[in-house]
């Protein structure tokens, strides 16, 4: 078998994870055959975050009661601030510490596709167990993923099936239920579809506990229409019936393709993977292993096709250059200028992504973000004032220095296989006009950097 | 999918040339020197809670925990109030500058956010579909804005484009006046040739820093971040986005088109703790606006309209919300504006399409306001006729 060229593992690498693949990462697929590669990301999915969860999740979240004095509802909110950028600060320390980024790269996946908001569920505790939800099943199967997630707590406070009630019904989660978890927008169904499956989540609460139950007085049991079936559904029926349509398949390979693969919807390649996926009864993993193997993702004018993601920038840039933050602010701050919160998705429809990262906010914002890494990295390999030693400001943001022997190796590095190492196609800046002053910066800072 | 601006060109040279032929006389060029400020309140504002029609027992019928109490109401005429927490437009409605523009919607309408908001970006029918904004067609059909403006058009805030989307257009995105000292360390480089891949991705980064470069470059020769915009505004990303825009036309940045945003409309639960406040954000921003336009005066010169996906469903549903509905008010107001009410009120007597309101005004029409009595542009291909809001 043969043995594929560095582009198309460095190719496979960064789609699967964020963006750049370090040296390690590429590594671990040396002397492997293309499908031996494959097979060995997608055998590297954990489901598990490696990092441990924030303290608070141990005990019970702190709840706001009617009778708190003014003091005793700014210190929750304050306390639930907190805790919230904690959450968000969790989350990038499991990205830069992973040893599987495509663990991470399909639980952000999925965190763009049943988005839930900080903003609206506003308690951490429920989204740190939605995320723990989302990785569980990133790489399993979509319809226990679907079923999970729509009794998911979060999600029933972030979409108000929480406290909707039979006789008026909400319809929030029933509508993008449809629109957009299974079938996309005007595919197959009806506003009398919309209508009939809210009442069938109808009758959910928080009970004392907080925990979530059904309460019978105020769930709609009467005989239900939605698809042209009547019964007297609840929400697993649903979901259930949802789950025949077979354009659910072909709605969720074109996202995963439109995400992982090209911009550009091949509708044959497409049509062939959904029903692959169809037929495996909604298996990710022969999925996503079909998609790598396509031939349109392994044509080389594949290559450098699609916009990195702030996350990507930012996670898969410091896992490059081996700088780990030592306060997460630097990163919760980053993911804002560069317009990607996590847990804060701008709407349930998630983020655009593509070309739409990229705009006359973003791109300056991206460059001064990878200007000051290339900044850090002069002071720690040129001997600057007392040598080798980064600023006080570099440090704030960077930390003590390279985390380690790669990192030093990494930065020693040849420029032509530096740059095989993080450019996804050539340059397209002329050598010298990016202004920065050490290698990396000056590959970094080619547009090029932006695509992977 | 959008087209990126190489596809643009691309398809451009290949395809044999397809334009919609301009109807009518020509016409001597377009007021640019007239600026719109758009507004979107994402999400899709309520409007029966907005501007309210306080004397129908329907009304209070349909809404027995979320109405508005008739006692409350600030009232527009004998039927229609608005929310008090709108009260800081009602200086401008005394004085003739506000327009009330009633049942804003269209036919057959769709009750999806993304599709909704969609169709009235496009400036399309319910069933038709296009990528391109409606501003950015009247630049491509009719007139676009002299090339030495600093930029087709300005987003202030979230950077969706939304009626601005145009392939080619120049569409600055802005946050803050900070964030232009950036453009000074952007490398300047030229486009690799042979990069033909489609799309392409590349060319869509190198144009965008050539956008901001130019655009930076516009808006810092004005000083704008030392402008002062004479007028209190209020706390909040809302606030901040109408002091930028005010800051911009007052410092004199050419810029037709200002796009700004107020997100949290979508109140399917717990309205009455979340639409008062957006609406007291909402008005006091708008209101500082004013009296910042005032101040430089240049409120003769600024034409301000909001827009939404769509209104919200008349019967309040069981979480104390409302769920998507179809057609809603909207307001205009500026110096030239001819305040009043436009269009009417639909009547809650008679809901359609699965209890949803009736609309009165095509959406359209709102835009033909300002293509044609505003700008003086060719509007045929709005379809709609303006509202004759304009003095």
């Amino acid at each position: 078998m043969a043995i594929p060229t560095t582009d198309e593992i460095h190719h496979l690498a960064a789609r699967t994870g964020l963006g750049t693949p370090t040296q390690t990462e590429m590594n671990v697929l040396a002397g492997l055959t293309y499908d031996q590669a494959v097979d060995r990301l997608l055998g590297g999915f954990t489901g598990k975050a490696v990092m441990a969860p924030p303290d608070w999740m141990s005990v019970p979240p702190a709840r706001r009661t009617a009778n708190m004095t003014d003091e005793e509802k700014m210190a929750f909110q304050r306390l639930q601030g907190a805790n919230s950028r904690d959450l968000k600060g969790w989350w990038y320390g499991e990205m830069l510490n992973t040893t599987s980024p495509f663990t991470e790269s399909m639980t952000l996946f999925w965190h763009n596709h049943f988005t839930s908001s900080l903003k609206k569920v506003k308690t951490p505790n429920l989204l740190f167990l939605q995320n723990a939800t989302l990785r569980t099943h990133a790489l399993g199967n979509f319809g226990d993923m679907l079923r999970a997630v729509t009794f998911d707590p979060a999600m029933m406070v972030y979409l108000d099936t929480v406290n909707s009630k039979a006789g008026a019904p909400n319809e929030n989660f029933a509508r993008e239920l449809m629109e957009l978890f299974t079938l996309g927008e005007g595919q197959g169904y009806t506003e009398d579809d919309i209508r009939e499956a809210a009442r069938a989540f109808t009758g959910w609460r928080f009970d004392a506990d907080r925990q979530l139950v059904l309460k019978a007085r105020a769930h709609d049991k009467g005989q239900k229409l939605f698809f042209g079936r009547r019964g007297n559904f609840d929400g697993d029926d649903i979901i259930d019936i949802l789950l025949e349509q077979p354009r659910v398949a072909e709605y969720i390979t074109e996202k995963v393709w439109l995400n992982f693969v090209s911009a550009t919807p091949n509708l044959a390649e497409i049509a062939r993977l959904a029903t692959l996926f169809r037929d495996s009864g909604y298996e990710l993993k022969p999925l996503m292993r079909a998609m790598f193997l396509s031939d349109t993702f392994r044509d080389p004018a594949t290559q450098g096709t699609l916009v990195k993601s702030p996350t990507d920038l930012v996670v898969g840039t410091l896992r490059l250059v081996g700088f780990i933050p030592p306060d997460p602010s630097v990163l919760l701050a980053q993911g804002q200028n560069l317009g990607q919160e996590l847990f804060d998705p701008p709407d349930v429809k998630g983020w655009p992504g593509g070309v739409d990262w990229i705009n006359t906010a973003a791109l300056p914002a991206r460059y001064e973000w990878l200007r000051s890494i290339s900044n850090a990295i002069d002071q720690v390999t040129a001997p600057v004032r007392g040598g080798g030693r980064m600023s006080r400001a570099s440090r704030r943001i960077f930390g003590e220095g390279l985390k380690s022997e790669e990192a030093a190796a990494f930065m020693a590095m040849p420029p032509a296989l530096m740059a095989e190492l993080m450019l996804p196609i050539p340059r397209a800046a002329s050598p010298g006009t990016t202004g920065a002053k050490n290698p990396v910066g000056e590959l970094m800072l080619d547009p090029v950097f932006q695509l992977k | 999918m959008k087209m990126n601006r190489r596809e643009f060109l691309t398809s451009a040279a290949l395809a044999p040339l397809v334009t919609v032929p301009f109807m009518g006389p020509a016409q001597a060029a377009a007021r640019w020197g007239r600026a719109v400020v758009l507004v979107e309140l994402k999400g899709g504002n309520d409007g029966l809670n907005t501007v309210v029609p306080y004397t129908d027992s329907t009304y209070y019928s349909l809404r027995p925990n979320i109405a508005v109490p008739k006692e409350t109401v600030l009232q527009l005429d004998e039927r229609l109030g608005l929310a008090k927490e709108l009260a800081p437009l009602m200086a401008l409605w005394d004085q003739g500058q506000l327009a009330v523009a009633l049942g804003v919607g269209y036919p057959d309408p769709n009750l999806s956010h993304f599709r909704g908001i969609q169709i009235w970006d496009t400036a399309t029918d319910s069933s038709e579909f296009s990528q391109r904004g409606w501003i950015g067609q009247l630049y491509d059909e009719v007139e676009a804005p002299p090339a030495e403006f600093a930029a087709d058009g300005m987003v202030l805030g979230r950077g969706v484009f939304g009626p601005l989307e145009a392939p080619g257009r120049r569409v600055m995105v802005l946050k803050n006046i900070g964030q232009l000292d950036a453009a000074a360390l952007l490398p300047t480089i030229a486009p690799a040739p042979g990069m033909a891949v489609d799309p392409n991705p590349l060319a869509h980064v190198l144009g965008v820093q050539q956008d901001f470069k130019s655009g930076a470059a516009a808006i810092l020769a004005k000083g704008v971040e030392n402008v002062d915009a004479k007028a209190s505004f209020p706390e909040g990303k809302f606030g901040l986005q109408m002091e930028l825009a005010a800051k911009m036309i007052a410092g004199g940045v050419q810029v037709p088109v200002i796009k700004v945003t107020l997100g949290g409309f979508d109140t399917h639960a717990a309205q009455v703790d979340e639409q008062p406040l957006l609406h007291a954000e909402l008005a006091s921003g708008l209101s500082a606006f004013a009296d910042s336009m005032r101040g430089h005066g240049m409120w003769d010169d600024v034409l301000v309209m909001t827009y939404a996906e769509f209104g919200r469903r008349p019967k309040e549903n069981g979480s104390g919300g409302t769920d998507h509905g179809t057609s809603a008010p909207h307001f205009l107001m500026g110096g030239r504006v001819k305040g009043g009410l436009y269009g009417e009120q639909p009547p809650l007597d008679d809901l359609v399409n699965r209890d949803n309101l009736q609309h009165r005004l095509h959406f359209r029409s709102l835009y033909a306001t300002v293509a044609q009595e505003w700008w003086g542009m060719d509007a045929s291909f709005l379809k709609e006729a303006p509202l004759g809001a304009i003095a």
